[in-house]
């Protein structure tokens, strides 16, 4: 009985899906300038900054009602689960409402560590930039609207290389998409691209 | 009421909620009417798992319920925590067996269906479909037709072949049940065969913007002739 019950997880796993990160890259990350909050101070980051490591990029904004704290929680297990070679990267989608000291706090109350996890802000426009040029995700801004409702951005993962190309996007809110991401993180350190 | 009287109670009021639940979802259908060959397998996917899981779900609250009644306390003096410290290994093993065989019996299926859905890669019809904040165009190489209404035809198979202008949107016309992500510098293609003719409508079903809810196009099945004319008038 044991054997067997070894044996079902072993079963499932080899029925599972087979795909893997995009073989090409999807979108290449343009240049982009934004300052990285850390516990103990600010610092530029930019697209050489992520050169050489594989990332995992989410985009929330503090004062979310949303699915923002969940997407961050998600983020923070994928971090659990993945070899500290692959790094995490939260990019701020309300450069406004999210001060420095704000976006610390929050990376401090879900526990991120500094060492692989980066939080980003940078100038609305820049964010924009990012975002559409870069991650090809989109984000708007409703200034009207209350500070916890004020931005509507996407929920997706993006899984990026070490040379700054987008290789797969995965619904932050699926746990078989968490595992897919996972499994092509994997790969991606693997293959050493 | 104990031992003897668990298997006929459970079974009832196991029926009875499976019967509850079939009756308010076949008054209320869960899904609008499937219009495409792949829809069925997808229906048939969901059926079956919505029976299973209400079987199941029948079998869990009807022996809770049984539970409630045959091992109320009576008095004062029952009350209290107590509990049954036999290993129960039979149930034990027989419920881990039952739930492995049924899992790998829905993989399986699943695999068997997922399949199906997907099927070869013959198609009649070549459509081209771009995404772009915030419309479709559709383009028909074999007619050089371009539009922003998407035409098929009844019965025939169509290979729909995905592009994206700017960021990630999503393919679903919730009457096929086929929902693809359309993904900025990939060429994604997409096997649907319409079934019953009518008008349907194309949503995007990924944020991908301030405008994303009104990210629509009109979807059309027809018959053969009436899609060969269509091919040849002005869009």
């Amino acid at each position: 009985m044991r054997r067997l019950l070894l044996a079902v997880p072993l079963v499932l796993a080899a029925c599972g899906p087979k795909r893997g990160p995009s073989a090409e890259p999807l979108t290449v990350l343009p240049e982009f300038a934004m300052t990285a909050v850390g516990p103990d101070g600010e610092s530029p980051f930019g697209l050489a900054d992520l050169k050489g490591k594989v990332w995992i990029a989410d985009f929330i904004f503090t004062r979310c009602a949303g699915p923002c704290p969940l997407m961050t929680a998600r983020l923070a297990k994928l971090g659990e689960r993945l070899p500290p070679e692959v790094s995490l990267l939260t990019v701020s989608v309300d450069p406004a409402g999210d001060t420095p000291g704000r976006l610390r706090a929050y990376a401090r109350h879900h526990g991120a560590d500094a060492r692989r996890w980066v939080f980003l802000r940078g100038g609305t426009e820049e964010t924009y930039r990012l975002l559409y040029a870069g991650f090809r995700l989109p984000m708007s801004t409703d200034p009207a609207a209350a500070p916890e409702l004020r931005v509507t951005h996407s929920t997706r993962f993006v899984l990026v290389d070490r040379a700054g190309a987008v290789r797969g996007y995965y619904d932050a809110l699926s746990d078989l998409e968490n595992d897919a991401l996972a499994r092509d993180a994997r790969r991606l350190l693997e293959a050493g691209s | 009421m104990k031992n003897k009287s668990v298997i006929p109670f459970v079974a009832v009021a196991a029926a009875l909620i499976t019967w509850a639940y079939h009756a308010v979802f076949g008054r209320w259908p869960m899904m609008p009417a499937a219009a495409s060959a792949e829809a069925a397998f997808v229906d048939s996917a969901w059926n079956g798992l919505f029976a299973i899981e209400t079987a199941i779900y029948g079998l869990v609250v009807g022996f809770i319920l049984y539970c409630l009644v045959a091992f109320r306390a009576k008095s004062r003096d029952e009350q209290g925590d107590a509990s049954d410290r036999s290993r129960g290994r039979l149930v034990e093993a027989g419920w881990i067996l039952a739930s492995t065989i049924l899992t790998l019996a829905l993989a399986a299926f699943g695999a068997k269906e997922l399949r199906a859905v997907v099927g070869g890669t013959h198609a009649d019809h070549d459509v081209e479909v771009r995404a772009s904040q915030f419309s479709w165009e559709i383009y028909y190489p074999k007619y050089n037709q371009y539009g922003s209404k998407l035409f098929l035809e009844e019965g025939k198979r169509h290979r729909i072949i995905l592009t994206s202008k700017d960021v990630v949107h999503s393919f679903w016309v919730p009457e096929f049940r086929l929902k693809q992500d359309a993904v900025p510098g990939k060429v994604i293609h997409l096997m649907l065969t319409p079934t019953v003719k009518g008008e349907y409508t194309l949503l995007c079903s990924e944020l991908c913007g301030a405008d994303h809810t009104t990210m629509t196009s009109l979807v059309e099945v027809l018959d053969h002739e009436a899609f060969e004319e269509q091919m040849k008038a002005e869009f």
